[in-house]
């Protein structure tokens, strides 16, 4: 009896743990797994340092400001109509740091994706395809007018 | 009701069994990426609830956590298909394996903070199932459970831990009594009367042996630290204060200051600049605690002398470790939003925090005062053995420390 569950136990620990890899072949999507360097831009402030990822994510925006600006934010922050776009989350129209992308995964990971989609030749349409496919459903988007 | 639970017969296996599917679904959930959540379930699961409730649970219960572990079942479970008796480790085995384990327990912290393992599913979920695959292979291999004694870093943490902790066994039964029912621990401790608290994982068996009258449950004032530190395990405690003080500084403001300056300066990219101050900070406390010993011992035993200040410093890490955990659960919310946004039973989508440093009163007020707490205790443990000024000196600058880094705004999201 023992032994017989013990080895359920460990079938289950191996079944959901190929469960799980099989699950990540299956996004839409495929993740890029890094975007290209990018020169963290001068002025960035401190609250853009708390991870690898919120550095890379800043300094992506600060160079893709136009990329970003066709894209929408699944974060959620569609909710509130101060957020146009994803550029929205890290820098403004006047072009001062915002803090909510340092504190959002997916704005982060948003704009990593976007970065190495545009390295890897896609355009802004098909970018903005790969976006809507991989974030559509994590939170309400922005209203962002679709790419011609 | 302790004590009915720990003589019950269904005790461990009743909660064993239901934690094993538990750890099952962790590692299924951090191998699975979340369909709507911001972060993974799987290891919100394991860090921001698990890992941060075991530190309050260690302080009630000592090291029962190791009686219940999922992974002590698998590794008992395996040493019974074994036919032939299996030996023991002889003593110079069973010190490398304990330098293993301290190897083990600072490459664990030093990935915690370099790889953010708490938002990070698949490492997880590997973490998870090196855990399963050590506790079965030191089943497999040697009698009296030596992964939860040597080699487990959680193990090795609990082990330091519960000596300040409010729960133990004694012995109430004659010496002999005693002997008999020691004899059945599965960890080969020594006999009950002279047993210590840090390698008793409170699985109850002497409390069922010799008709239950051997030895009895204790409740309350913990023994505050009965027998001196050996090498590895105060080792241990010295580089877990090291890792503390980062874990700790990485949640505050002081520590995007730190990056925002050192990037620049030293032009080295985020990784290798979080990696090398991450490694000088831990080697900076190690080196402090063995100069302190090394000047407090004078002519006598270097390594006794680290013991003892180990031994007085483990109070404080203690309650830096509940301190911080109790900042971790302020996540609690968010992560089970998110599983019910995994479920579908709420919206998905968020709104991050503007600021994510803030300062939680009540919670501070209770940081502070277990921190305060944990130095006086330190102190008195210190000052009980003799040459106690310099080592009093380093657990008094331990607190301060700590207690200027818990005086910043915290970040709230972890």
């Amino acid at each position: 009896m023992l032994r017989g569950l013990t080895f359920c136990s460990f079938a289950i620990l191996l079944a959901l743990a190929l469960a799980g890899c099989g699950a990540r072949s299956q996004l839409p999507a495929a993740s890029p797994a890094s975007a290209p360097e990018y020169p963290v831009p001068p002025g960035l402030p401190d609250y853009a340092f708390r991870s690898a990822l919120a550095v890379k994510g800043y300094s992506i925006a600060f160079a893709e400001q136009e990329l970003l600006s066709r894209l929408p934010c699944y974060c959620g922050c569609g909710q509130d109509s101060k957020y146009k776009h994803l550029r929205d989350c890290f820098i403004n129209d006047q072009g001062e740091f915002q803090s909510h992308g340092a504190n959002c995964e997916v704005c982060l990971e948003e704009a990593r994706d976007a970065a190495a989609w545009k390295v890897e030749g896609l355009s802004e349409k098909e970018i903005r395809a790969r976006i809507d496919a991989e974030y559509e459903g994590r939170g309400k988007p922005t209203d962002t007018p679709p790419v011609d | 009701m302790i004590e009915r639970l720990l003589r019950s017969k269904f005790f461990p296996a009743a909660i064993q069994w239901p934690l094993l599917v538990g750890a099952a679904i962790a590692v299924g959930l951090s191998l699975w990426s979340p369909r709507h959540s911001e972060i993974n379930l799987g290891a919100a699961l394991t860090w921001q609830l698990w890992w941060a409730l075991l530190p309050f649970a260690l302080y009630l219960t000592a090291r029962a956590w190791c009686a219940v572990c999922p992974f002590t079942l698998l590794g008992d479970t395996v040493q019974r298909l074994r036919a032939a008796p299996l030996p023991v480790p002889g003593p110079a085995l069973r010190e490398l394996l304990q330098w293993l384990g301290v190897a083990g327990l600072g490459l664990l912290g030093l990935l915690f903070l370099l790889l953010s393992l708490e938002t990070n599913g698949p490492l997880t979920a590997v973490l998870l199932l090196v855990f399963a695959v050590g506790a079965a292979l030191g089943g497999a291999t040697w009698r009296g459970r030596v992964w939860c004694r040597y080699l487990c870093p959680v193990g090795l943490l609990a082990g330091l831990y519960s000596r300040f902790a409010l729960l133990g066994l004694d012995a109430r039964g004659g010496a002999r009594e005693a002997a008999l029912a020691a004899s059945d621990c599965p960890l080969f401790t020594t006999p009950v009367s002279k047993r210590a608290s840090h390698d008793c994982v409170l699985c109850g068996t002497c409390l069922k042996a010799e008709s239950g009258g051997a030895v009895s449950v204790r409740i309350g004032r913990a023994r505050q630290g009965e027998s001196l530190l050996v090498g590895p395990e105060a080792v241990a405690a010295a580089l877990l204060l090291g890792l503390l003080i980062g874990d700790a500084t990485r949640m505050t403001p002081l520590f995007t200051r730190f990056m925002a300056w050192a990037m620049p300066q030293f032009r080295r990219g985020y990784e290798e600049t979080m990696a090398a101050g991450v490694v000088v900070l831990v080697l900076a406390v190690l080196v402090g605690l063995v100069a302190l010993a090394r000047l407090s011992s004078g002519r006598g035993s270097f390594w006794r002398e680290f013991g003892r200040l180990a031994l007085a410093v483990v109070p404080v890490v203690f309650a830096a470790q509940i301190t911080l955990s109790a900042q971790h659960l302020l996540a609690a919310p968010e992560v089970l939003r998110n599983l019910a946004s995994e479920l579908r039973l709420v919206e998905p989508g968020h709104m991050p925090p503007t600021d994510a440093y803030a300062v939680v009163w009540p919670l501070r007020v209770l940081q502070w005062t277990a921190l305060a707490t944990a130095g006086l205790v330190s102190l008195r443990v210190a000052r009980s053995s003799p040459g106690p000024i310099l080592r009093s000196g380093g657990v008094a600058a331990a607190t301060l420390l700590l207690l200027v880094i818990f005086g910043q705004p915290m970040s709230v999201a972890c």
